[in-house]
């Protein structure tokens, strides 16, 4: 940039106020989110908010003004968790296969396919959900076909009603089709970062009679560190803040208590964007009362909000201090 | 120093007698470019040997297709044969190869770690077992920064001057012991002082490397070698002891570079 | 001390074969026997659990294959020693790990339920994940050992470790891709593309015996989503047309005198709006929506329409709400290629242009703009196809689109419609459910169609506004 003195034209007001109406909005989109979450917060309170009783039409309880978070939340970081687990060792592999492992050739090819599925709606891969279930999941996890066969070959099984084994909807396949989302956005940001390591270095590496391999490990993936946690923090923003996938393969409201961490992934544990939608949805069923539900709906956003400044927040601190440590 | 077998015991001088590079029919091109157009060269083992000549006309590719790191840029097509002590470097394992020939670049290019990791990443990287301490403190002496640097050996490479970071490089070199050590105007980017230590240490390195290093200061050339090689237009022009050749040289071409007419 | 590199290791190390160099043939053979064996035990492990992803019946095979691999890993060992006078524990680890595996394999009963989990696992998993724990790491072993365990060798044998999920997950891709295609292509009625969605009940009159006309309500089906393609096409032009000014504007005000602490203030914001759930919008559109209620402007916000009485009915949102939406969405990656653009014109000609005594602002349009172009308008085709694609901006607002396409009406899209499917009334569900994939497909064309636009037009884009 040049560093003239600017004059205050009438083309460069112009342009800032253009510019200022995102910044604008984007005040008026949190203002409007806490003034929309007050009435609830008033109405129950917050401790019942992060309670883990919520009304909801899944397993029929319907307790008036319960609207507690908590199964959400821990919904939320589930299928955040188990998404990045399944995309990030893909991610991985893809960026070094179109870098450093190529030959030269692999890198173009990975580069267009990845830009081309980073272009498919979400809405997408939740319609192919249904084949992933019937031909990946049920067999494999229990489900109509696989009750069937299991029924006749253990005979002094109790009956086991096949609608009560995992099904159309799981965090598992919630976390499966997260991973299938954020992959292509991760690899490429983890390829830029693998390049943007100096080639003298790789050079010095190889001179001294290092392997490749050896020169990806010690040099290059702790040199493109920065870039993959900025890679990793893109992932859970988008992950967390998936709406259609996540109401699509898991459901809406989780309204059986606190679902185990570990154990529960078989379970509908709706994660915070679709228990939202589901509280605007009025799937409270007859406990609706006041509006609160909607208000509800915006708590549950705000608590998203905050959460994506947490994990934003939270990469630029990494990033710094890894710079740091490498270059002083 | 070597003992009779020319097998050594004490880890602090190199183990065998440094080797000879010989180099028939070298070709190298760039895609349609031809670079070099037919290289023949021996190198004496244990001597320095000085390759000059003006800018662009091969010294640095001739010096890469040594150690076979040309082979990492596309479209560079390399026929002939680059001898280490008879055997033919193309048909070896390349990584074998630059454990046996070290470089050391322009621009000196630590990694982003502590100086004892740079020191031991060639020893880490090819699994060799020695006792650490000892090859950090051989190499950093031979490369004339122990004494500057002994306490600090924890510190961030990237912390250090151009200068002590260019001999940390040469020592980082010198720690995988190396038999031939190829230096690329190892001092051009740095300042006079340094540039005197990292000769200083090229001097000592006589006897027990061969040492090819590409510059383009000839009085440098003159202060350091033994013998020198002038390269022009990816030719060999001339090529002799380095006293004789700037004190009486036969080619045209040569007298015209070393009194400065061209360059 | 051990010394290191002496000089008859310097020998074997030089006449140990590079790939490509002859021994003599029946030694290498002989050396080769075991890795080669090894090799293909793995690559059979490997191959067999992924198959039995999507199948139960090859039980048969994981256990011996466990046996086998445990077994050969052992004489690799020693092979190992043999030939290069080397301890590799790890390849007793990996045996005794498949052991392990082999135990419990054997132990467990062919489903397998318990540990809390709501679910029924079929042996087949476990076996999956056992041989390819077992069957990489030996892979590589053997493929290191076979090519003589020279360097190059540990960077070659290293690849199927890449390679393999790089593969994995590409078919994937390809695999869904290709069912969904396969299912849309399976289409009975081609005309659902151009005939409207409606399924309401309008009064019609008939006149019996020629006296008083009556009134009888008629129901009438129309089933087709050309309302909500003609919708998709309505939500990229009107959002283009709220964003691109923006977008650009901020853009060009960021990259020009954006360096200040406004300037980066004004471009943290901008780009945490992109960071902000895609629910937050939503809810947005449905808050903005909503306040609209029973004020002078509901007709604009809300999705309205004439019912057969002629009175006004609003209900959900209209094309403006969404547009003005899904702007919000668009505007920072709008803004962000075109500072990206405009940052990337070479000083030069800036200063080429202001050295001629050409005013700043005139630069900007005749010079910095023009340069920008192509990252703009690849990035507004990526734009439209967000757009497109968007669900969960129009989830609480959209309806069914019974009543046509206008900027205040009822907003619905393509993408909707999908979602509504699956989700909606079982009336509506029953009718349109058979062409659930046909607007997927539809859906997926148009959405790879522009992101195919943006890449090839890249080059194109570049000539004719940079003239590079």
């Amino acid at each position: 940039m040049l560093h003239t003195n600017k004059k205050w034209s009438l083309v460069r007001i112009g342009l800032m106020m253009l510019a200022l109406i995102p910044a604008i909005i984007f005040l008026l989109i949190i203002g409007s989110l806490i003034w929309n979450s007050a009435p609830v917060v008033q109405a129950v309170g917050l401790e019942n908010l992060f309670s883990d009783k919520i009304s909801g039409s899944f397993s029929g309880t319907y307790i008036p003004n319960q609207f507690g978070l908590m199964p959400a939340i821990v919904g939320t970081l589930q299928v955040v968790i188990l998404g990045l687990l399944f995309a990030f060792p893909f991610s991985l592999a893809l960026a070094i296969a179109a870098t450093e492992f190529s030959m030269g050739w692999l890198g173009r090819p990975i580069e267009l396919l990845l830009s081309f599925f980073s272009g498919i709606p979400p809405i997408i891969y939740a319609l192919t959900s249904v084949f992933v279930v019937t031909t990946f999941i049920r067999p494999k996890f229990g489900g109509i076909e696989l009750a069937d066969s299991l029924i006749a070959t253990l005979p002094g099984l109790p009956p086991l009603n096949a609608g009560t084994l995992p099904l159309n909807q799981s965090t598992l396949l919630g976390g499966i089709f997260l991973a299938l989302l954020i992959i292509p956005f991760m690899s490429p940001l983890i390829l830029d970062a693998i390049r943007d390591v100096p080639l003298h270095q790789k050079e010095a590496s190889l001179a001294l009679g290092a392997t490749r391999w050896f020169t990806l490990r010690r040099l290059i993936l702790p040199g493109a560190l920065p870039g993959i946690i900025a890679a990793i923090s893109i992932g859970v923003l988008k992950a967390t803040g998936d709406v259609v996938i996540c109401a699509w393969t898991i459901g809406f409201i989780k309204d059986d208590g606190l679902p185990n961490p570990i154990f529960d992934i078989f379970e509908h544990n709706a994660p915070l964007t679709s228990t939202a939608a589901g509280l605007v949805g009025g799937l409270q069923g007859a406990s609706v009362s006041l509006g609160l539900n909607t208000s509800a709906a915006y708590f549950a956003a705000f608590l998203l909000l905050v959460f994506a400044f947490t994990i934003i927040g939270l990469a630029e601190m990494c990033k710094k201090w890894l710079i740091r440590r490498n270059q002083a | 120093m070597s003992n009779s077998n020319g097998r050594n015991v004490n880890h602090s001088e190199p183990k065998k007698a440094p080797r000879g590079v010989e180099i028939r029919g070298l070709k190298v091109s760039y895609g349609a470019n031809l670079v070099l157009k037919g290289i023949d060269l021996s190198i004496q083992p244990g001597k320095v040997t000085a390759l000059i000549g003006p800018s662009g006309c091969g010294k640095t590719t001739l010096l890469r297709c040594i150690n076979r790191m040309n082979e990492l840029v596309r479209g560079c097509t390399i026929s002939g044969e680059v001898l280490l002590d008879g055997k033919n470097v193309f048909q070896m394992d390349p990584m074998v190869l630059r454990r046996k020939v070290g470089m050391v670049f322009q621009k000196p290019n630590p990694f982003p770690m502590s100086i004892r990791d740079n020191i031991l990443y060639g020893i880490e990287a090819g699994k060799i077992k020695v006792n650490k301490d000892e090859v950090i403190r051989n190499s950093l002496q031979k490369a004339a920064i122990w004494d500057e640097i002994q306490n600090r050996l924890g510190d961030n490479a990237f912390r250090l001057s151009i200068g002590q970071q260019q001999r940390i490089c040469l020592a980082r070199c010198l720690a995988i012991s190396p038999e031939v050590v190829l230096m690329d105007e190892p001092a051009a980017s740095l300042d006079p002082t340094s540039a005197a230590k990292v000769e200083e240490s090229i001097l000592g390195m006589k006897g027990d490397y061969t040492s090819i290093i590409v510059t383009h200061n000839m009085q440098q050339a003159r202060r350091v070698s033994d013998y020198t090689v002038f390269i022009f237009l990816g030719e060999v022009v001339e090529y002799g002891e380095t006293e004789r050749l700037f004190a009486d040289p036969q080619r045209t071409e040569t007298k015209e570079y070393i009194a400065g007419r061209f360059g | 001390m051990r010394e290191i590199i002496t000089e008859n290791s310097t020998q074997e190390a030089i006449t140990k074969p590079a790939l490509g160099t002859p021994q003599t043939g029946l030694r290498r053979l002989a050396n080769a026997l075991i890795p080669l064996f090894t090799l293909s035990i793995a690559v059979i492990s490997i191959l067999v659990a992924l198959v039995a992803i999507t199948r139960n019946d090859m039980e048969g095979y994981p256990v011996p294959l466990l046996v086998a691999i445990c077994l050969v890993l052992d004489f690799l060992f020693l092979d190992v020693y043999r030939q290069h006078q080397r301890w590799d524990f790890q390849l007793l680890i990996v045996s005794g790990l498949s052991f392990i595996f082999l135990l419990i394999l054997r132990a467990l009963p062919e489903f397998v339920t318990g540990l809390q989990l709501n679910a029924v696992f079929h042996r087949s998993v476990f076996s999956t994940i056992f041989l390819l724990a077992v069957g990489l790491p030996s892979m590589v072993s053997a493929l290191y050992y076979l090519l003589n365990a020279t360097p190059l060798a540990e960077d070659i044998s290293r690849y199927p470790v890449i390679l393999i999920p790089v593969v994995v997950v590409i078919g994937l891709y390809l695999l869904l891709i290709w069912q969904l295609v396969s299912q849309g292509l399976k289409v009975v009625d081609w005309s659902v593309l151009i005939k409207p969605y409606y399924n309401i009940i309008l009064p019609e009159k008939y006149y019996i015996q020629g006296d008083w006309p009556a009134w009888r309500t008629v129901e009438q089906v129309s089933i087709g989503f050309r309302n909500h393609i003609l919708g998709t096409g309505l939500l990229i032009i009107l959002t283009s047309l709220m964003s691109m000014p923006i977008g650009v504007g901020a853009g060009l005000y960021l990259s020009e005198y954006g360096d200040g602490w406004f300037g980066n203030t004004l471009r943290f914001m901008i780009k945490s709006l992109r960071a902000i759930s895609l629910l937050i919008l939503g809810l947005a559109a449905f808050n903005l929506a909503n306040i609209a209620n029973n004020t002078p402007l509901e007709w604009m916000f809300r999705g309205t329409w004439f019912t057969g009485w002629e009175t006004l009915s609003s209900s959900g949102g209209s094309y403006l709400t969404a547009s003005i939406i899904l702007s919000i969405l668009i505007i920072p990656m709008i803004t962000q290629v075109t500072e990206e653009g405009c940052r990337s014109l070479p000083p030069e000609l800036r200063e080429g242009s202001l050295a001629l005594g050409v005013s700043e602002e005139t630069t900007l349009r005749r010079i910095v703009a023009p340069w920008a172009m192509p990252n703009i308008i690849t990035g507004w085709l990526l734009a439209c196809a967000e757009v497109a694609g968007s669900v969960a901006v129009l989830m609480f607002i959209a309806r069914r689109g019974d009543y046509g396409v206008g900027v205040f009406k009822q907003v619905t899209s393509l993408a909707y419609l999908i979602f509504d499917i699956y989700y909606g009334e079982k009336n509506f569900k029953q009718l349109m459910q058979p062409y659930q994939f046909q607007a997927g497909l539809l859906l997926l064309i148009i959405t790879l169609t522009l992101g195919a636009l943006a890449i090839l037009t890249k080059n194109w884009l570049a000539k004719r506004f940079r003239g590079m």
